[in-house]
């Protein structure tokens, strides 16, 4: 089974969505089952709110599944806390501007909130780099990204 | 039914919003929200059939059809709200590349556009019937937190899709803004399926190379952004419906109305986008080229057909969601310009419409655009 290495939120939020489906799926049966038949034919109701639930189901059984399967990103050691690992907050300097942003899981990631998915181009290219490395992203111009500092502090 | 006349006018006003960071930028008459979503909703649906394991394609259309709906009312936020200096230099210098930003500031940011575009779509949805609402919130969620894998590949898919428009606009030259969103992709895009056709926009754009038709039928549905709906060309019009915002607004009306009618909403959204795209690209042409991927061939042509020959009962809401849309907005010109020829609309309407609550829905169009004054002037009843 795969393991989801996540940060503390990142697991928070992720139970507080999977209350959110639970809701959305309440409110869905609320107003009862339709009839499967309609005279002699297929209701179409029912088959609509049949394809919603089983949408819904199979979205809490992914979500369960994750919750299952997760471990909470712990800080490296002292000696390795220079190195950017999950759950490494990294300021870069591009081209004149600072950057930073943390990386994690694919699932926790969301760039707006300066968390960048571990398998984006940027998160792999700087996954094992430390303090000082100049790392190059180059999809189609070249973009160069120097390590400035690496923090596990929030962790 | 108000409710469901009053949401349509509003979400309709997408249609008339252009996208920001292209207006800043210089771009005349760039495209509108509405448009964008049109592509947004077919570049997710297309490549989302590709992701394994599976992702549920409904819910990705879903999700690419309500992602931009906070911006009625927000209006199209962009990364660089409060940032821009006011000369106008440095502020195009700004814009060409992308935001960047101390992870704490990101972070307040967020949640102030959060509070205002979650506030705005609230607004926008607040009549709908209660299960509609929840299920829109919920999908905007979903996209804007990036809180399930179709939420997350519709909202990289949404940020693909403006790269390719700005590439549309300016090419591969190298002083372009677009590098500004190439590094936007280089930050959010992990999705395989995605990064493999990013690869493609690269090879054609940057290095001439020839990639197969699934790019070309992409730019041939950029077309669609700016077509007019073919109603309107024999008219003078402020601004012309083109045929991405006709299916951006069935779409909205479909998925509102059709629930209660029973429709299978699964093909029934994707028929609306099928419906009037192809009628418009094959219905010329006559050859389906562009889309290589046989199943995804096989399953729109059949879509295409059930409207066509009004074979299933999705079908035909397909069909009289699409008339009663154009005759909304020529009941909206017919508001600017009382010359607009309103008669041959409401003629035609008489017989057109015979699901029940799409009359109702027209009824209630004509009440408050055609009130008894101005039907008896026009010499109608």
């Amino acid at each position: 089974m795969k393991k989801f290495y996540l940060t503390k939120q990142g697991l928070e939020n992720l139970k507080k969505n999977y209350e959110i489906l639970k809701e959305l799926r309440r409110i869905k049966i609320q107003g009862g089952v339709p009839e499967i038949l309609e005279s002699e034919d297929l209701n179409p109701e029912y088959l609509s709110y049949s394809e919603d639930i089983n949408l819904l189901d199979s979205k809490l059984f992914e979500l369960k599944n994750i919750l299952e399967n997760t471990e909470i990103i712990k800080k490296p050691s002292l000696e390795k806390q220079n190195i950017i690992d999950f759950g490494a907050t990294v300021v870069v300097g591009i081209d004149g501007q600072e950057d930073e942003f943390m990386i994690v899981d694919p699932l926790e990631s969301n760039p707006s909130l300066g968390k960048i998915s571990s398998e984006s181009p940027v998160g792999k290219a700087l996954l094992g780099h430390k303090v000082g490395d100049e790392v190059i992203i180059s999809s189609p111009i070249k973009i160069v990204y120097r390590i400035k500092k690496v923090k596990y502090d929030s962790l | 039914m108000k409710n469901v006349l009053e949401f349509l006018l509003n979400a309709g006003k997408l249609k008339e919003i252009p996208r920001t960071g292209f207006v800043w930028l210089g771009i005349k008459n760039p495209e509108t929200i509405a448009q964008h979503i049109f592509r947004v909703v077919f570049l997710n649906w297309v490549l989302g059939t590709r992701v394994t394991p599976k992702i549920n394609l409904e819910h990705v259309i879903k999700i690419s059809l309500v992602h931009d709906l906070c911006e009625v009312y927000a209006g199209d936020m962009t990364p660089y709200w409060g940032l821009l200096p006011k000369d106008e230099k440095k502020k195009i210098e700004m814009l060409k590349r992308w935001v960047r930003l101390p992870k704490e500031v990101k972070e307040r940011r967020d949640k102030i556009k959060f509070k205002k575009e979650e506030k705005s779509l609230q607004r926008l949805i607040k009549d709908l019937p209660f299960k509609i609402r929840k299920e829109i919130e919920s999908y905007w969620l979903e996209y804007e937190r990036m809180i399930s894998r179709e939420g997350r590949f519709s909202k990289q898919g949404d940020k693909v899709e403006t790269l390719l428009q700005a590439l549309e606009y300016w090419g591969d030259s190298p002083d372009s803004p677009v590098i500004g969103w190439w590094e936007e992709v280089e930050d959010l895009v992990d999705q395989p399926v995605l990064r493999e056709f990013l690869k493609k926009i690269e090879k054609r754009f940057y290095h001439k190379g020839n990639v197969n038709g699934e790019l070309d039928f992409f730019l041939e549905l950029g077309k669609m952004k700016a077509r007019p709906q073919k109603e309107w060309k024999d008219q003078k019009l402020r601004r012309y419906e083109t045929v991405a915002e006709r299916s951006f607004l069935t779409a909205l009306l479909t998925w509102v109305l059709g629930e209660k009618a029973g429709l299978k909403m699964g093909s029934a959204i994707k028929m609306v986008f099928v419906y009037n795209v192809y009628e418009e690209i094959f219905s010329k042409k006559g050859n389906f080229d562009f889309v290589l991927d046989s199943n995804f061939k096989d399953e729109t042509i059949n879509l295409w057909d059930q409207v066509k020959k009004l074979s299933s009962f999705e079908g035909k809401f397909i069909k009289e969601a699409h008339w009663l849309i154009g005759y909304l907005q020529a009941l909206q010109y017919f508001k600017e310009n009382p010359n607009f020829p309103i008669l041959d609309w409401f003629k035609e309407g008489k017989g057109i419409i015979t699901i029940l609550d799409l009359l109702e829905l027209k009824n209630e169009m004509e009440e408050k655009f055609l009130p008894t004054k101005k039907r008896k002037i026009l010499g109608i009843n």
